[in-house]
């Protein structure tokens, strides 16, 4: 048997247990999606089936605001049956893509095709946010096959795909930023990279325009999708800093720390596409990293993203203070423990906000850590590398 | 001076003899079950015609009609009001079906609906506001909370009761119907005060004499209700208002704390335990409710009826429906009155200014007159038990011989986003369809959903469901609840919020005209609340975390890498390491110079 085939076989046992589990026990999709890590109001499976029914039964889904979903997907969705294979196909199309983009990366050392494929496959993060069904698994399929075109230098295609990305969910755009980069890394010419930013925002355009027609002429649609995130309209426990802090905070502030907020998830997009413009998918995947840090509604679909193309980048595993393994074992251990807090304050009520609000804090500090334990590591590489010196020699760096 | 004010005087009381206002009242007294007693007080008051545009003549002859009200109504526009105020809980297997049919009961708490006229919906909303405030302080109730975040427009039900145009008046522009209700606001005896202060009895005189605020509100149930609808004939147009309290009182409390204001325990000795049962000095099974029972209006409202009220087109008339074998009734008063027998019910009039007083005597109070049992049995509860999510229940009961078709008015805040995909139907507890289901349109024949916005809107639903005779219905709603912001909590945020009465009106099969309309209970929904003590903290340690985050990654992404030995020989030759050294030379040079010395 060789090497192609065994990841092939491991990806396709990987798309039969993401069907099997909800075909042998159905009531799991609802549980997941009821559970605060899975599910926010943005993104649930729940709002989507809202969508659908409404749709289907002629009442605008766009006049409430349950529904945060563009247009486009919305009848997409509402054509669609067997959900249970569509979300496992779509699942495991991004498993293929992690494969794809192990192969294609420049870097030394690297993990075989088999291993990426098991790491996915059985990937119990990867697993639950499949099953969970909500539609950041779609919005993590559009990036990483966004990342696949644009490290193979297909830019109409990662054009494309980043578009349709940034149609279903508003931060996206920001991967437009080190698309550019690349863009003109691999042509030289300030020409393409224009003629890039034409084609990307005209795709954009045309994709509302037509969910502006199919919405009977009506706008909400973009106050519901975007705008909705970004003022931060659905106060709703998650896993992220925002909710709590807008709880709390009073309303003569509340519009100033918005745009904070805002400005802050976008700050390092710029200095990230600069400083690793040699190695744009790194500054993507730490781009990444950040916005599910800073985002308004982050859930543990969005944090698979980041975790699962951890395993590309085993050439900075080296340098690393922490090991990659404990800290996905402090990520799982913390993802044990939200739930837990979760339901101590919702159903038992013998804790209050505070408990499930400190673990996310926690949580938090545990991304910033491995971001910049990872940015750390890279930098460190780089230097051995362009000094010359073999990794293993040790020399101790400071930043100066 | 005093010669001339004796004729005056004797005038005035030949007039007031003589002229009759368009004023009628009336109030029913029903001995129910469970030595229960339904007092109905009605009244009817018609105001003078008048142009419903641009009068020639601006000024408006009240008569009767009360001059609080009118003017509010005039600058409003609107055609038809309806006010409820109730209080307690209706029990109809006990109390039978709803007095008057429903129309005159309102949910717990305050509920305002009107149809005013008006060029578009923006203006018609500026004049509802502006009547829920007058009308907030009419009657000291906090309708001034009514917005559009509690206001809906109802499609079926609540439709304007007086027919408008019938006589070939055209409208010079649309008729909005509007519905709020404020299912927390506490009835009391500040409402009473103003209600009583629209009669022209004022409360003094008549019927109305009876209500005062402490016996009123110690029932164990009441409603209080105002209809005022425009009625024209030609370009002439009057009000007709119809005011309305309705009463369950429960007859031996309430002798009871007449007896007893403060109440104890019943001794030991007077306690009669059921012999059927083992009783001793520790047990006892108390003996059912008390079967014989005197009492009269005097120990039921703590007044005599002061008269009756004579500028009223009809005199004030008093009815009771007995079942005369264990009931009787005598009217005490200076004068001799004997009851007469009107279409079953045992009635009186009262014709001069002397107290009346009504003792009724009952052998044995369990002989009442059947109760007409309501056409549809309705409750609705709250499903879940977790803060974040939960479920509405409502549970319909058809005990009928018929086929029948009711339509469930809800209108649910905001904060609760309820998912339509949800709503499932069960039948007698054995069948579920959901609503994506075909069968499911065999019962439930139209649904009107408008759905929530945040802040602005409740989400408003009407089903339209045809229920075979004895059945049983179930239908249930799933939701989310919503955070709110800090300041949007009430003082008490985790009492929880009431979401109003589901409205259930029975449809006549072929008018399609409502015939008989019931309210459930209010459901108390407890949301999730942040910890009110922390703002500070949250801030503070939010801030912190992402200070740390833009710190370090700002850091890694900004600064030079070296190794350490180059990072320490830079430092040396940095010019504040160069600067340090000379000034601690300097130091050392000047010290020697002291130690020499």
């Amino acid at each position: 048997m060789t090497m192609v085939e065994s990841e092939y076989i491991i990806l396709t046992t990987g798309f039969f247990i993401r069907l099997a589990v909800p075909a042998l026990y159905p009531q799991i999709t609802s549980i997941l999606d009821k559970s605060v890590l899975f599910s926010t109001p943005i993104s649930s499976f729940r709002s989507l089936q809202e969508g659908i029914f409404l749709l289907t039964s002629d009442i605008d889904p766009y006049n409430g605001e349950v529904v945060h979903f563009p247009p486009l997907l919305l009848v997409l969705f509402s054509q669609l049956t067997h959900l249970n294979a569509v979300f496992a196909a779509f699942d495991t199309l991004i498993g293929f893509l992690l494969v794809q983009i192990n192969k294609n990366t420049k870097y030394s050392t690297k993990f075989s095709s088999g291993v990426v494929a098991t790491f996915y496959a059985f990937n119990p993060l990867a697993i639950l946010s499949t099953l969970s069904k909500s539609t950041t698994v779609i919005n993590n399929l559009t990036l990483i096959l966004f990342f696949h075109f644009t490290l193979q230098n297909k830019f109409r295609a990662s054009i494309v795909t980043l578009a349709i990305s940034t149609y279903l969910t508003y931060y996206n755009w920001y991967f437009a930023v080190p698309l550019m980069f690349s863009i003109y890394q691999s042509t030289r010419s300030q020409q393409a990279v224009v003629r890039s930013l034409i084609l990307y925002i005209a795709s954009i355009s045309a994709l509302l325009y037509s969910s502006y027609i199919l919405t009977n002429n009506s706008l909400r649609f973009l106050y519901l999708n975007y705008a909705s995130i970004v003022l931060f309209k659905k106060i709703v426990p998650n896993i992220g800093l925002w909710w709590y802090f807008f709880t709390e905070i009073f309303d003569f502030f509340s519009s100033f720390y918005l745009s904070v907020f805002n400005i802050y998830s976008f700050i390092f997009v710029v200095p990230l596409a600069t400083r690793f413009r040699n190695d744009l998918l790194f500054a993507s995947w730490i781009l990444v990293g950040f916005v599910n840090f800073a985002k308004a509604y982050p859930t543990v679909t969005d944090l698979n993203l980041f975790y699962s193309m951890l395993i590309i980048f085993k050439v900075y595993y080296k340098k690393l203070k922490f090991s990659p393994f404990l800290s996905y074992l402090g990520v799982i251990l913390i993802l044990t423990l939200l739930p837990v807090f979760y339901y101590v304050w919702m159903s038992l009520n013998s804790g209050n906000a505070n408990f499930f609000y400190a673990i996310g804090l926690v949580l938090s500090i545990l991304q910033t850590i491995i971001v910049s334990d990872f940015l750390w590591s890279k930098i460190q590489t780089e230097y051995f590398e362009s000094k010359n010196i073999n990794i293993d020699t040790i020399v101790k760096l400071t930043q100066i | 001076m005093r010669e001339l004010l004796l004729p005056v005087l004797l005038l005035c009381a030949l007039c007031r003899a003589s002229v009759h206002y368009p004023f009628e009242e009336l109030l029913e007294l029903r001995p129910l079950e469970r030595n229960n007693l339904l007092a109905s007080f009605d009244f009817k008051i018609n105001s003078t015609e008048f142009e419903l545009y641009e009068p020639e003549d601006k000024t408006f002859h009240y008569s009767t009609f009360s001059k609080l009200l009118g003017p509010i109504l005039q600058e409003t526009n609107t055609r038809e009001l309806h006010l409820r105020f109730s209080q307690g809980w209706y029990d109809p297997e006990v109390y039978g079906e709803l007095p008057y049919k429903g129309k005159h009961s309102g949910g717990t708490g305050v509920e305002l609906w009107a149809v005013l006229e008006g060029q578009n919906e923006d203006t018609v909303f500026k004049d509802w506001i502006k009547l829920a405030n007058s009308l907030s302080g009419l009657f000291c109730a906090s309708l001034n909370f009514i917005d559009s975040s509690s206001t809906t427009y109802p499609a079926t039900v609540f439709q304007p009761a007086a027919p408008m145009l019938e006589q070939g008046l055209s409208l010079k522009n649309d008729l909005f119907l509007l519905r709020s209700a404020l299912p927390r606001e506490p009835v009391c005896t500040e409402n009473l005060t103003p209600f009583l202060k629209l009669l022209p009895t004022k409360g003094k005189a008549g019927i109305s004499s009876l209500l005062t605020g402490h016996k009123v509100f110690n029932s164990q149930w009441s409603s209080m209700s105002i209809d005022v609808t425009t009625h024209c004939s030609g370009t002439k147009c009057h009000y007709e208002m119809e005011q309305s309290i309705n009463l369950i009182l429960d007859v031996p409390m309430t002798l009871e704390r007449n007896r007893m204001p403060i109440p104890k325990p019943t001794p030991g000795s007077e306690l009669k335990c059921d012999p059927t049962k083992p009783f001793d000095a520790f047990h006892c099974f108390p003996l059912d409710d008390i079967s014989e029972l005197e009492f009269s209006l005097a120990d039921l409202f703590g007044k005599k009826i002061q008269g009756g009220a004579l500028l009223a087109s009809q005199p004030t008339k008093i009815c009771a429906d007995l079942d005369l074998e264990s009931w009787s009734m005598e009217v005490q008063t200076d004068s001799q009155i004997v009851p007469k027998i009107e279409q079953e019910k045992t009635c009186f009039v009262i014709e001069n200014t002397n107290g009346h007083d009504v003792l009724f005597r009952a052998k044995d109070t369990k002989k009442v007159k059947s109760l007409k049992s309501p056409p549809i049995l309705a409750s609705r509860s709250l499903s879940g038990y977790s803060q974040d999510s939960g479920g509405f229940r409502i549970d319909v009961k058809n005990p009928t011989d018929e086929d029948l078709d009711i339509i469930i008015f809800e209108s649910i805040p905001w904060f609760v986003r309820i998912y339509l995909h949800t709503l499932t139907l069960n039948i007698n507890s054995t069948v579920t369809h959901i609503v994506s289901d075909p069968q499911f349109d065999q019962y439930v024949k139209g649904i009107i959903y408008n759905p929530a916005i945040d802040r602005q809107k409740p989400s408003h639903l009407e089903l339209l469901v045809g229920i075979p005779a004895h059945t049983k219905i179930k239908l249930s709603l799933e939701f989310d609840k919503a955070m709110l912001l800090y300041a949007e909590y009430p003082p008490d945020a985790n009492h929880g919020f009431e979401i109003e009465p589901a409205v259930i009106s029975v449809l006549d099969r072929n008018s399609h005209n409502v015939v008989y309309e019931m309210r459930t209970t209010t459901a108390l929904l407890t949301i999730p609340t942040p910890d009110f003590s922390m703002p500070y903290n949250v801030i503070i340690l939010t801030s912190t975390v992402m200070s740390l985050a833009f710190g370090s990654i700002f850091n890694l992404l900004t600064k030079q890498t070296v190794t350490e030995e180059e990072a320490e020989s830079r430092v040396k030759e940095s010019r504040i390491t160069r600067l340090r050294s000379r000034i601690k030379e300097r130091v050392q040079r000047i010290k020697s110079l002291f130690r020499r010395s």
